[in-house]
């Protein structure tokens, strides 16, 4: 699976994830300010969106701009004010064991071992706490880190903590994973060797990956394709194909090579606009 | 760490006096202050620094103790002040533990609208509010209680609700995320999480039970080691009103001590933090 591409073009795939006409309004509370016409604030205005199954898809967007929104609603973590998100056909509903959230901020329960807040997740799932356990240390040596099961989080560095945190993530075995820019808060150097790590497991997986950044290289780096969210109301601007093989992602530099910077130049143009934008309304 | 360890216990087959002096130089590192303030007040005396009739040497102290703890008056009164601190205490945690967590987890609405009533009642002195407690429940067993557990029941109720208001909105969005039912979220997200907080409280509440009990025992009482101190004052027994005073140190201390150590039983390792 590594060798090629996620499954092909679209048409030819079946669709995993399908958002459509999606809107988001959230009521404002104000915050001393005397709004002009009315107390809402329109996070998401009308987003159609088709992922592939397996596919790695990134949606990149300025600050503000609805992406994490979009995220929680695929999520099932709230409701969207009109439209609907399919995964598989199916209108989403609410949270299920089929998708699993990577959060940027971790999330790690500081009183459990590394081990034990893998096994956090899978409390729902498996009654057995001796395949519990098995399952936690698979997916723990899955993302390296299987030296460190007795470790709290409070003596792992933040790029290990998001280790955990994927552990958890695949662990429960989702066919979906949502990353909410989960390599925002580690340093650069830390940022790369994870990119790199995330898409070996994705790809030996074969997970279907919705992944949100503010990151242009980072959007390029990692996905079959990437798309441009607007300011807010948040709607998908243009959807980028990355035309890099997935071997070529993990073998060779293609931060030089012209495609890369090709593609990231076009998102830049994209994204420029959309910035300005919400630099001044936000 | 471990590596560390057995290196140490090598060492110390192999070399018993090295291994003696550390445990010793340990000893002073802990225990250094207390003996060498020991030392001087066993010395003020002779020294003309002090009056040694209404501060005793630290001997006469102790010979008064064994006296005391041998013919059970001390026994006693030791009996009869922690079971009304056990009472009081007892009480004030099974009421504000469960209101703690169910005012700061299930009835925000609820916790918003009686705060401020909480704040102004648990602001009000506990020593000016005797008189009331002893109008309305006389001066038996039941107001000297019922003291303790009104002293004792804010700190615990404040700090469940802060420690449980203060629990990381991003893990409660993280087990939603993963499916788990309100009940579940709150007992392994919230309940676990608060633990910090509530202990805190409970340690504090520990604190003030012993400030109102030796308080309620001066008032009105004609037990306990609260009594036995004022009595002792009164009748010009000094090293027996000592006994009674570092007793009760000795008390609060050990009862601190028990906590903490329930605490780290409970809630496992922590971040040591080094400033």
């Amino acid at each position: 699976m590594s060798n090629s591409n996620y499954a092909g073009r679209a048409g030819e795939t079946d669709i995993k994830i399908e958002a459509i006409d999606v809107r988001k309004t959230f009521s404002a509370r104000g915050n001393g300010r005397k709004d002009v016409n009315n107390l809402t604030t329109d996070a998401l205005g009308g987003l159609n969106l088709s992922i592939s199954r397996g596919e790695f898809h990134v949606i990149l967007g300025p600050s503000g701009c609805g992406k994490s929104t979009f995220l929680d609603l695929v999520a099932g973590l709230t409701t969207s004010t009109d439209g609907t998100i399919l995964i598989d056909g199916k209108p989403v509903t609410g949270p299920g064991p089929d998708r699993a959230t990577v959060f940027q901020q971790y999330a790690l329960l500081p009183w459990r071992t590394a081990l034990g807040n893998v096994e956090f997740a899978l409390e729902n799932l498996e009654k057995d706490s001796r395949k519990r356990r098995e399952t936690a240390v698979k997916y723990l040596d899955l993302v390296g880190l299987g030296d460190f099961c007795g470790h709290y989080p409070f003596e792992l560095s933040g790029g290990m903590k998001q280790r955990v945190a994927i552990a958890r993530a695949m662990a429960v075995g989702p066919e979906v994973l949502l990353m909410d820019e989960p390599f925002a808060a580690v340093d650069a150097l830390t940022r790369e060797i994870l990119q790199h790590d995330l898409l070996r497991i994705v790809y030996e997986t074969g997970k279907t990956v919705l992944f949100i950044t503010h990151s242009i290289d980072e959007a390029v780096f990692l996905a079959d394709r990437v798309s441009v969210m607007t300011a807010r109301p948040g709607t998908i601007k243009a959807v980028v194909p990355v035309l890099l093989t997935r071997n070529e992602r993990l073998s060779d530099d293609i931060k030089v090579s012209e495609v890369y910077t090709g593609t990231r130049h076009k998102l830049w143009e994209l994204l420029k606009e959309e910035a300005a934008k919400a630099g001044v309304s936000g | 760490m471990e590596a560390a360890a057995n290196a140490g216990r090598k060492n110390a087959s192999l070399n018993p006096v090295r291994f003696l002096a550390r445990i010793g130089l340990k000893f002073i590192h802990i225990f250094g202050a207390i003996v060498v303030f020991l030392i001087v007040w066993e010395l003020a005396p002779g020294l003309g620094i002090v009056n040694p009739v209404i501060i005793p040497t630290p001997s006469v102290i102790f010979d008064k103790f064994t006296e005391l703890a041998l013919n059970g008056v001390l026994a006693e009164n030791i009996f009869i002040s922690l079971r009304r601190v056990a009472i009081g205490f007892g009480i004030a945690i099974a009421v504000a533990l469960p209101m703690g967590f169910l005012l700061g987890g299930w009835f925000k609405t609820a916790e918003t609208a009686v705060n401020p009533l909480l704040q102004v009642v648990s602001q009000a002195n506990p020593f000016t509010l005797f008189p009331v407690f002893i109008t309305l429940l006389g001066i038996g067993e039941l107001s000297k209680i019922s003291i303790i557990f009104w002293v004792c029941q804010w700190p615990v109720l404040f700090n469940t609700v802060t420690g449980i208001r203060n629990v990381d909105p991003t893990l409660v969005k993280m087990s939603r995320s993963l499916g788990m039912s309100k009940f579940q979220m709150f007992y392994k997200v919230l309940l676990r999480g608060a633990l910090p907080s509530v202990f805190t409280g409970i340690r504090m509440s520990a604190v003030f039970a012993f400030f109102m009990l030796i308080g309620a025992e001066m008032i009105g009482a004609s037990s306990g080691l609260g009594y036995m101190i004022l009595q002792a004052q009164a009748t010009f027994q000094m090293p027996k009103m000592w006994v009674g005073i570092v007793t009760v140190a000795l008390l609060g201390m050990a009862v601190n001590l028990a906590i903490l150590y329930l605490e780290k039983r409970i809630s496992g390792r922590k971040e040591e933090i080094a400033i």
